[in-house]
């Protein structure tokens, strides 16, 4: 019986499926936008390098360069020789768009927060320090920058939007003026 | 006996050690290593004090003990705020109206504002001891229809305020953010590359060349010695600006 409705449902979702392609196929255009990211997400960690997807401002202490990815994280760079200097690994940062630094410790900011992290010489070592919640209030408040450019429509309940994020978008409705 | 008499001793060496230390601004030991950033930063670090600009005001956060964040104050400026260049005691912030210069030789205060207009545009700011250069760029976000690059000479003593003045300017395409490394003044400008300046007597910028990047587009650099970390649309690039005159060397491109 399950199965029976399962199919059913399946089958719904199919024919639903092709109307809804039906419907659109004169309109169904795919288009590069931006995604709002959303305040909740606050977690903070320490991965394997990765391409970029939206390079921002840059940084440099040390050996080490850092450059933002706005809205997710911080790429670090190993440049104690710059002409052979490579990516090493990744900071995911939820809503970053500034960062600072000072004796090893990072200063971010992850959407309205103000965070403190400790990079350590070895990747156990990683530490969240600390957190300040709410410490940029009023950000995020403004839509992605340019006029004309495509983004995924506002949804106010999955909380306040702190930074917006490179994505392909299907007919998306809404623009910058 | 003798035990607590070390004890106490050691006791109070220790207290007083730690007294100085509260007492002192131990920023300028070797120790205390601060990273550099590009000319379009939002957050600065001078004297253990994070300045953080948010929309229309600032924090300053006390970040001595990065596990324990102290906010030290947050003070009201005005809508606008773009770019922020700590120079010294001297703290300069830019503006879509203008540029603010503050003294800080207290770190815990933006104190003695001064602020000079120039028209409306978006403005990355970066000063030496004496001259403070910046952009300004037509934009969307900055409503206007001028691209420059202007050249302010500025004085500051003690506890005074900043006291800026106006020297010249040139005209620009499309300029980003901008770095000065003694030597010479870079300047991002879209789409022709980075433009290179050296310096009039008075520190004016004086045009050399425009140094093409591969068809990148420029944002932001940070000087390092005879280094230039070059911020652009696709990544980063390391250069070697030893001769950038003749010689403007991309070391290394990751994008």
């Amino acid at each position: 019986m399950k199965s029976i409705t399962l199919q059913m449902f399946t089958c719904c979702l199919f024919a639903s499926a092709i109307l809804f392609v039906a419907c659109n196929r004169q309109s169904n255009k795919k288009v590069q936008g931006y995604a709002p990211i959303y305040s909740a997400d606050n977690n903070i960690q320490m991965l394997p390098a990765k391409a970029y997807i939206m390079p921002g401002k840059i940084m440099t202490l040390g050996s080490l360069t850092f450059q933002i990815d706005y809205g997710s994280g911080v790429h670090v760079i190993e440049s104690a020789d710059m002409a052979n200097a490579k990516k090493t690994g990744f900071i995911s940062v939820p809503a970053i768009t500034e960062m600072h630094m000072q004796n090893g410790v990072l200063f971010v900011d992850n959407g309205r927060d103000l965070v403190s992290i400790r990079l350590g010489n070895a990747l156990e070592n990683f530490q969240v320090l600390d957190r300040i919640t709410n410490f940029f209030p009023d950000k995020g408040m403004s839509l992605p920058s340019g006029s004309g450019v495509y983004f995924e429509c506002v949804d106010s309940t999955k909380g306040v939007i702190t930074g917006w994020e490179k994505k392909e978008l299907i007919n998306p409705s809404c623009r910058t003026i | 006996m003798k035990n607590v008499l070390i004890g106490s001793l050691v006791f109070i060496v220790v207290v007083t050690a730690i007294a100085c230390t509260k007492g002192f601004d131990t920023s300028s030991t070797s120790s205390t290593a601060v990273a550099s950033v590009g000319s379009t930063a939002r957050f600065a670090i001078s004297k253990n004090r994070l300045y953080a600009l948010g929309k229309a005001d600032i924090g300053i956060v006390d970040i001595a003990d990065p596990q324990n964040l102290s906010i030290v104050t947050r003070q009201n400026l005005r809508e606008g705020l773009e770019t922020i260049y700590p120079f010294g005691d001297a703290l300069f912030i830019g503006t879509t109206t203008g540029v603010y210069g503050y003294n800080i030789s207290n770190p815990n205060l933006l104190s003695a504002p001064s602020f000079i207009s120039h028209l409306t545009a978006c403005d990355p700011v970066v000063a030496d001891s004496k001259n403070i250069y910046l952009t300004l760029r037509a934009g969307t976000r900055c409503n206007n229809n001028i691209n420059l690059l202007q050249h302010y000479t500025y004085t500051m003593q003690g506890s005074n305020a900043v006291q800026m003045k106006y020297v010249t300017q040139v005209n620009m395409n499309s300029p980003r953010g901008l770095a000065l490394n003694g030597q010479n003044l870079f300047v991002c400008d879209i789409p022709s590359g980075i433009k290179v300046f050296n310096f009039t007597a008075n520190g004016s910028p004086n045009y050399i060349k425009t140094q093409p990047l591969d068809g990148y587009e420029c944002y932001d650099m940070i000087p390092v010695g005879n280094k230039l970390i070059v911020q652009h649309d696709k990544g980063l690039s390391f250069c070697d600006v030893t001769d950038p005159v003749n010689n403007f060397m991309v070391l290394k491109t990751i994008e």
